[in-house]
């Protein structure tokens, strides 16, 4: 079913044509019937009139008319044709429309016989008291007209009222289905991370199961994601203890030994890297924004870069990169640590993916009072298709087969969107158009706005 | 109006049951029905342009142009529906493929578009010259509304009932259905053939007069779904009998050709 507004529709006004239609029909032909037994009857009256009158051989006189609606189209077209015979056949009496010849055989009742081009419906009497035949005719084309254009006026309003109801039934359906599309409504308009349950007024009986059952589905999901959160957060935190005494004994046994083994190295290697990963995945629960404790105060973003570029310059000069610090003094209300570690992780990835000697350029700006935080690089970028993806936590281009043979986490882009959010800015990855690598492009709200709100919670 | 309700009816209800079979089973080769507006536009210019130019038609052909053009119709609409099941039944026999949404659209096209020219036609002239011109402008109109009402109704009960079976039961009962529509188009396209005297005057092979007077209600709406006749010749009989034959080697020849590639396809992916 692609619709349940449009089957509910169509289904009633099906059942709704379908029935009065039928009914109007019988209805129809019930009444065709009543009006023939009347026009029969009304025939019966004007025979027994007749057979009454005081009758002189051979005279014509005017019709008798029907009764009729001043409205018909009717003329002289309605009346009735007569004659009257003595005993022994002779004409006494006849209406202009009657033919001189007698229009039915003298045979008492009812019958239809053509004559004068027409149809008619003839009723033949026999007058017991004095022996005259009294024939009384009237057209069946004009009975069926009057009678059909009586009954049509009772069928009419029904044919034409059912586009009325089919409108009416549109409405009312989609006004029934209302609470449906809330729902769904409710439903797509959440944030991603926003499993708290669904609450709608005046739930119908009828969605109360599936309204029950999300909300539950929700409950379970949130309860579920907690606990794998929890996991990874006390995972890492566990970790880092023995982490970092295996640092310290490398680090000691790389002294004790002459001359160190390559395979020394890399278990240094391989050390570090873990470290750095227990790092990042505590970063990235600490900053997931249903944990941090917002505490928003002004921060330059201006001075933050330098500071953070002071302390990670050591591994920019290792790699003979050039980098430039432009703009100026742009405040932000944020937190201090998450902001840096913003900045430390976009940064790192600029130097780590770029190659040696590249040129990386952060720009610090503001612009409409919102604070612009661009880093660009000349390093291979990120195709277009795959910008969206990079966010996803441990997701690294190309696996762990990434061009650049640089070892990562694939956490540090997961990090910086979930500081951006916690900080109600926008993020968005695109070419540089000056140094033809990656641009990363984040900005945050206007500082007055987010100083209130900040200051409110 | 009672003959109006009828005449209408049967027209209504033969077009309905059609429309409403190709509509469940495209939705069971996995389309929508986007060929339904063009096939409306195209069965409404051919119903008023076959209504306008009756006169110049019926003078065709000898007197005859009427009857060559209701046959040629009905034989098309016939092959069409061949045509639909050939298709159906290439779906039916792999349910998770889809079938080209080319052909199926020109099927339905022509097939709902040559329905209306002809049953939209009839109409007109019906509603033009018993209705207009008798001046029972009422009568007709009202009984042909009527008419229309429920043969609409019939159809979309016919429809959402087949769209509540499953899509290989309704692929089945469509392929049925148009087995029989098909064949109704034959036996109809066989009367005007002999009109026509293209097919040789034969004594009738019955007569159910007795059971189904044709002109009744229930005589029209056999007529409509089905193609009841009650006197009909052994031509006739054979068009209809050999339309259901032609349509069967259509589902056969759809089948076998479905299963003819996918062996091929099973055969590469083996050397592969």
């Amino acid at each position: 079913m692609a619709s349940i507004r449009l089957f509910l529709t169509l289904t009633l006004i099906a059942i709704i044509v379908l029935v009065s239609f039928l009914s109007s029909l019988r209805g129809y032909r019930q009444s065709m019937t009543e009006a023939e037994t009347l026009f029969d009857m009304q025939l019966q009256e004007h025979a027994k009139l007749l057979s009454l009158a005081d009758l002189n051989r051979g005279r014509v006189i005017e019709e008798l008319l029907l009764p009729r609606q001043a409205n018909t189209q009717l003329s002289t077209e309605s009346l009735i044709a007569y004659q009257v015979f003595d005993e022994e056949g002779g004409l006494l009496l006849r209406s202009v429309v009657a033919p001189s010849e007698p229009m039915s055989p003298r045979e008492v009742g009812y019958s239809d016989r053509n004559f004068n081009g027409y149809r008619w419906r003839v009723l033949v009497v026999r007058e017991a008291n004095n022996g005259h035949w009294v024939m009384v005719a009237q057209r069946l084309d004009v009975r069926y007209e009057l009678a059909e254009s009586v009954i049509l006026e009772a069928v009419i309003p029904t044919v034409l009222g059912i586009p009325l109801a089919a409108l009416l039934i549109w409405f009312i359906v989609g006004y029934g289905l209302r609470p449906i599309q809330q729902l769904a409504q409710e439903v797509r308009s959440r944030e991603v991370s926003d499993l708290s349950p669904v609450r709608l007024d005046n739930v119908p009986r009828e969605l109360t199961p599936l309204t029950v059952s999300t909300n539950d589905l929700l409950r379970r999901l949130q309860s579920s994601f907690s606990r794998e959160k929890r996991f990874a957060a006390d995972a890492a935190h566990e970790l880092r203890t023995p982490i970092s005494i295996l640092k310290v004994q490398v680090h000691n046994l790389l002294a004790e030994m002459e001359s160190p083994s390559a395979t020394l190295e890399e278990l240094r290697q391989g050390i570090d890297a873990m470290g750095h990963l227990v790092e990042q995945i505590l970063v990235l629960n600490r900053t997931a924004p249903d944990q941090y404790m917002v505490q928003f105060v002004p921060i330059d973003l201006y001075a933050l870069a330098q500071d953070v570029i002071s302390s990670e310059y050591e591994q920019i000069l290792e790699r003979e990169q050039r980098f430039d610090l432009e703009g100026g003094s742009a405040v932000v209300a944020g937190d201090a640590t998450a902001l840096r570690s913003l900045i430390l992780n976009l940064i790192g990835n600029a130097s780590k993916y770029s190659p040696v000697g590249a040129h990386i350029r952060m720009r610090v700006r503001t612009d409409h009072e919102e604070a612009i935080l661009q880093v660009e690089d000349s390093g291979p970028g990120i195709p277009e298709s795959y910008r969206e993806r990079v966010f996803d936590r441990f997701y690294r281009l190309d696996g762990d087969r990434h061009a650049s043979g640089v070892s990562g986490s694939g956490l540090g882009l997961a990090i910086v969107k979930h500081i951006v959010e916690m900080h109600g800015g926008r993020i968005r990855l695109s070419e540089s158009r000056e140094l033809g690598g990656l641009c990363v492009t984040i900005v945050f709200k206007p500082l007055a706005e987010e100083t209130t709100k900040g200051m409110k919670a | 109006m009672t003959d109006a309700v009828i005449i209408v009816l049967r027209e209504v209800l033969e077009a309905m049951l059609l429309i409403c079979m190709l509509m469940a089973s495209s939705t069971a080769m996995g389309y929508r029905f986007r060929w339904m507006l063009p096939a409306l536009a195209l069965g409404a210019c051919g119903a008023t342009l076959y209504a306008l130019r009756l006169e110049q038609i019926s003078l065709a052909f000898e007197g005859f142009g009427q009857e060559y053009v209701n046959s040629t119709l009905l034989i098309s609409i016939a092959i069409m529906l061949a045509a639909h099941n050939f298709l159906a039944v290439f779906q039916l026999r792999n349910l998770s493929g889809t079938v080209a949404y080319g052909p199926l659209v020109l099927v339905c096209i022509a097939t709902v578009g040559m329905a209306i020219t002809r049953e939209g036609a009839e109409i007109y002239l019906y509603g033009y010259s018993y209705g207009v011109l008798a001046g029972n402008v009422t009568s007709i109109f009202s009984g042909g509304a009527i008419g229309l009402g429920i043969g609409f109704s019939m159809g979309t009960f016919f429809y959402y009932g087949l769209r509540s079976l499953a899509r290989r039961q309704r692929l089945i009962v469509c392929c049925a259905v148009s087995l029989v529509l098909g064949a109704s188009m034959m036996g109809q396209a066989s009367v005007y053939l002999s009109q026509a005297d293209i097919l040789p005057y034969q004594e009738p092979l019955w007569d159910s007069s007795g059971l189904f007077e044709e002109s009744s209600l229930m005589g029209e709406l056999l007529r409509a779904a089905i193609g009841y006749e009650a006197r009909p010749t052994l031509t006739q009989v054979s068009l209809y009998l050999g339309s259901v034959i032609v349509s069967t080697l259509a589902m056969l020849a759809g089948w076998r050709l479905r299963r003819a590639m996918e062996s091929t396809k099973e055969g590469e992916a083996d050397a592969k």
